[in-house]
C-alpha cells in the first residue's frame, strides 16, 4: 500500500508479466519504427549532405531549397513534424498507415540532422588529404568517391550513432497517432488494468535496456583506433 | 643531350596581391636530378604545383615534352590548360612536405589506391605492385598498418611509393625533409639515391644542402620569387657567384 495525496494505491507487478507478450510487440514496433526511419533518414540526409556541400554552379538553386527546407524541418519539435504529417500528408500521397506517416516524419527529422553534420563534415576534410588525390591523377568524382566521403563518414560516425539513439527515443512520440509502439501499448495496458505506477516503471526499463547499448557500443567506437587515426 | 621533358616560360604566380614566383624559365631534362633551393616561402612549393596544375599560373607557358600543359598571357587573360590535368599529373608525380596520406586506409591501400581507381588496375595487380614499391620502400612489413602507426620517416617513404605506383616520368619532392625528425632523414635519403641510380628525373624543392648536394646534377637557386642563380650542383656549392646565395649558405651552415 502506497499512500500518494490524493488516493490508494494497489501495487501489483504481475501485471507485466500478464501483459508481456502485448509490451514486447510494442518493443518490436518500436525497433521497426525507428530502424526503418534510421534507414530511410540516412539515405536522405546523405544524399541532401552531398548536395549541399557540392561546389557545382548549376546545383546552386536547388542547394538553397535544401537549405532552406532543412533550416525548416529543424526549427520545428519533432511532435509537430509527426502530428503535421498524421494530417497533411495524406491529402498529397497515398499513405494512410500512421506507422509509414510516422516513419517518414522521423526520417526526415533525422535527415536533416545528418545531411547539416555530413556537409560540416566533407568541408572539413583537410585540403591537402583531397590535393593528394588530385596529385595522383584521380578527377574529382574520383576524389569525391574515394577521399572525400568516405574521410567524411569516418568523421560523422559518433554523432551518427548519438542522432540514431534520438530517435529511437523519439519514437515514443508516434504513440500519439496511434502507432503501436511501446509507449502507445504502455498506455493502452494502464488504462485497461489502473496499474500505472508499475507499467511506466517498466516502460522505462525497457527504454533504457535497449538504449544503453547503444549508447556504450556508441562510446567504445568513439575510442577505438579506428577513430583515432589521423596521418 | 637528353630530351626536355619540363619547360617553364616565363612563369609568374601572384596569391593574395604578392607576387610568389615571378617570371621563371626553367628546363628539366630526361634522367637528371634538379634541386631547387631558397629560403621558406619564396615559390618552391608554388613552383611545383604550378607545373601539375594544383596551382593555377598568371602567365606564362609551361610544356611537357614539346607539348603545351598550360599558357596564359597575364592575369587578365584566360588560362588556357592544354592538356587533361589528370594526364599530367599521372605523368608528373609529386610527393609532399607532410605526406598527405590517406588516413583511414592501410599503407597498401594508399599506394595501390591511384592504380586502381585513376589507371584501372585490378585489385590484386595493384596491391601486388604497393607491396613490390613498399619493399623498395622497406616498408614491406607495414603493409596493413594505418599512417597513424607510422613514423615521420616511414609515412614519407609510403608517400613515395604511392607517388612511384602511378610510374609517373618525373617525381617532384616538395621538402620531403622538412617536417621530419634530423635522425629520420638518412632513411628518406637512401630511398631518393636509389631513385636516382634508376636514372629518374626528379625535381626536387629543398632547403636541405646536404640533400641537395648528395643527389642534385643541377641546382636552382631561387630569391625573391626569380631564379637568381643556376648551375651544377657542384658549382653551386662550391663557388657561389651572388653574395644572396653565399649569405644563403652560410645561414643554413651555421645552423647545422
Amino acid at each position: 500500500m502506497l499512500n500518494l495525496y490524493m488516493f490508494q494505491y494497489d501495487w501489483d507487478w504481475s501485471v507485466i508479466w500478464r501483459y508481456h507478450s502485448v509490451l514486447i510487440k510494442g518493443v518490436v514496433m518500436t525497433l521497426q519504427l525507428s530502424g526503418t526511419a534510421i534507414v530511410i533518414g540516412t539515405f536522405l540526409g546523405s544524399f541532401l549532405g552531398v548536395v549541399l556541400a557540392s561546389k557545382d554552379e548549376s546545383w546552386k538553386e536547388i542547394r538553397q531549397i535544401t537549405s532552406v527546407l532543412i533550416d525548416v524541418v529543424r526549427s520545428l519539435p519533432v511532435l509537430i513534424l509527426i502530428l503535421a504529417f498524421n494530417y497533411w500528408l495524406p491529402y498529397f500521397v497515398h499513405i494512410n498507415s500512421p506507422f509509414w506517416l510516422a516513419c517518414l516524419a522521423l526520417a526526415v527529422n533525422l535527415s536533416a540532422f545528418i545531411a547539416d553534420v555530413l556537409r560540416g563534415a566533407i568541408e572539413g576534410v583537410p585540403r591537402p588529404i583531397i590535393e593528394a588525390g588530385y596529385a595522383v591523377g584521380m578527377d574529382s568524382r574520383t576524389v569525391t568517391r574515394r577521399i572525400l566521403i568516405p574521410e567524411a563518414t569516418r568523421q560523422i560516425i559518433p554523432t551518427l550513432a548519438l542522432l540514431y539513439i534520438d530517435i529511437l527515443k523519439l519514437s515514443s512520440l508516434a504513440s500519439v497517432i496511434a502507432v503501436r509502439e511501446l509507449v502507445h501499448v504502455a498506455t493502452e495496458v494502464s488504462t485497461v488494468t489502473f496499474q500505472f505506477l508499475e507499467i511506466f516503471a517498466a516502460l522505462a526499463f525497457i527504454y533504457m535496456i535497449i538504449v544503453l547499448p547503444f549508447s556504450y557500443g556508441a562510446r567504445r567506437l568513439e575510442r577505438a583506433e579506428w577513430f583515432l587515426r589521423r596521418s | 643531350m637528353s630530351a626536355t621533358v619540363i619547360e617553364m616560360h616565363g612563369v609568374t604566380k601572384i596569391l593574395s596581391g604578392k607576387v610568389v614566383i615571378s617570371d621563371i624559365s626553367i628546363a628539366v631534362a630526361e634522367g637528371e636530378v634538379l634541386a631547387i633551393i631558397g629560403p621558406s616561402g619564396v615559390g618552391k612549393t608554388t613552383l611545383l604545383k604550378c607545373i601539375n596544375l594544383l596551382v593555377p599560373i598568371d602567365s606564362g607557358k609551361i610544356d611537357f615534352r614539346g607539348q603545351t600543359v598550360v599558357e596564359r598571357d597575364g592575369a587578365t587573360s584566360q588560362l588556357q590548360v592544354k592538356i587533361e590535368p589528370s594526364f599530367i599529373r599521372r605523368k608528373i608525380g609529386m610527393v609532399f612536405q607532410e605526406w598527405n596520406l590517406w588516413p583511414n586506409k592501410t599503407i597498401r591501400e594508399n599506394v595501390a589506391e591511384g592504380p586502381r581507381f585513376v589507371l584501372g588496375q585490378g585489385r590484386g595487380e595493384a596491391f601486388s605492385l604497393a607491396e613490390k614499391l613498399c619493399d623498395q620502400v622497406g616498408l614491406s612489413d607495414k603493409l596493413d598498418d594505418y599512417p597513424v602507426s607510422l613514423s615521420g620517416g616511414q609515412k614519407q617513404r609510403a608517400a613515395i611509393a604511392r607517388a612511384l605506383a602511378m610510374e609517373p616520368e618525373v617525381l617532384m619532392l616538395d621538402e620531403i625533409t622538412s617536417a621530419l625528425d634530423p635522425s629520420l632523414v638518412a632513411e628518406i635519403l637512401d630511398v631518393i639515391s636509389g631513385l636516382k641510380n634508376e636514372k629518374r628525373t626528379l625535381l626536387i624543392a629543398t632547403h636541405h644542402m646536404e640533400f641537395a648536394r648528395a643527389v642534385a646534377d643541377r641546382v636552382i637557386f631561387l630569391w625573391e620569387g626569380r631564379v637568381h642563380e643556376a648551375g651544377p650542383s657542384k658549382e653551386i656549392f662550391d663557388s657561389p657567384g651572388t653574395p644572396e646565395l653565399r649569405n644563403f649558405l652560410k645561414i643554413l651552415n651555421r645552423a647545422h
